[in-house]
């Protein structure tokens, strides 16, 4: 009976240890129902999936509990794309601005996307 | 039957991670050690198979990932209106060429070209078989940087069994579970890549082992 105990006993240990093994670090950031959302909103751009994907948006660059702290590449740009696309593009392109800033390696992306919007 | 429960669950659990190639990070994707890629533009997804919808699942749930192992990864939602005002939307027109116009045009340091190969369903397991490749190549040399190919199984059904389990399994295979599946298959795919400048092990994961250029296996 103790052997059978030991043996168990051995035998959770070892799968724990494969557990934390191939356990996936900590998220950088946190990212509510993106892919959902996004993939709604290629799939049919109509304005509720536009709308949905708004929030989701909000929601991200509100709240962001990854171990950066920060907002995820791309959600500043895409938010403030999708503003202008509803009319909003004062807001819009203080939002695409922001990602510049936070992201300085996007300025290229970020100008020529600007630049077209501003035409 | 406990034991025969754990050595199942154990051997799962290998099929789902191990596999020792004895390759490292640093030998497997050397080249990308040496250009050091910060920005990554994804590119819309070759499907060959006939489930139309497949080349959204994985084009919308690639960004998490590839910004996951710490890369900066030009918005796909407003990269795709601008491809397609470029005319430059058709990946298998660039996944062997030239690409040094992402890099000029939008600052990419390369590009992510990925191809489904498989897509299928098995009713009754609720599991799904998916074949993919994926290639990063450099937009500066345009040398390939990363390559990875092979098949997943997808099994997303919870478990239960019976009868019971089976409408379960029929039911939960919606849309949210492919869409779950694609993004498994990439976290999976792309654990293998290097870590970018915003990860903790940026230029420090070179020893660790790869799973090399193939893979096969089963993922939840």
């Amino acid at each position: 009976m103790q052997r059978r105990k030991i043996g168990l006993l051995m035998s959770t240990l070892f799968v724990l240890v494969l557990f934390s093994s191939c356990a996936t670090q900590s998220s950088l950031y946190s990212w509510g129902n993106y892919s959902n959302d996004v993939y709604s909103y290629y799939k049919e751009q109509t304005p509720a999936s536009l709308e949905k994907l708004t929030k989701t948006y909000e929601d991200l660059l509100d709240h962001q509990s990854g171990t950066r702290g920060v907002t995820p590449p791309g959600a500043y740009v895409e938010y403030g794309y999708l503003l202008c696309l509803q009319g909003q593009k004062e807001k819009g392109i203080d939002m695409i601005t922001r990602e510049k800033e936070l992201y300085p390696e996007s300025a290229i992306f970020v100008d020529r996307i600007l630049a077209s919007l501003n035409k | 039957m406990k034991k025969l429960l754990l050595i199942c669950a154990v051997s799962l659990l290998f099929v789902s991670c191990a596999t020792t190639t004895g390759l490292t990070k640093g030998t497997a994707y050397a080249k990308v050690y040496d250009e050091k890629p910060k920005v990554l533009l994804i590119m819309p997804p070759i499907n060959k198979t006939n489930k139309v919808e497949a080349k959204e699942y994985f084009y919308s749930s690639l960004a998490q990932p590839l910004c996951e192992r710490g890369y900066y990864v030009i918005s796909p939602v407003v990269a795709l209106d601008f491809l397609k005002s470029e005319s430059a939307y058709d990946s298998e027109q660039f996944i062997a060429g030239d690409l040094k116009m992402f890099d000029r045009f939008m600052g990419a340091d390369a590009v992510v070209f990925t191809t489904i190969t498989t897509w299928s369903k098995t009713l009754l397991t609720g599991t799904i078989k998916v074949g993919l490749e994926y290639e990063i190549r450099s937009t500066k040399t345009g040398d390939t940087l990363f390559k990875r190919e092979g098949t997943l199984t997808l099994d997303k059904s919870s478990s239960g069994g019976g009868l019971a389990g089976l409408i379960a399994t029929a039911i939960t295979t919606g849309l949210t579970d492919k869409i779950e599946a694609a993004r498994t298959c990439n976290y999976y795919v792309l654990q293998d890549l290097p870590q970018g400048a915003y990860a903790p092990l940026f230029m420090q994961d070179q020893d660790t082992s790869s799973q090399g250029p193939t893979f096969s296996g089963t993922a939840r």
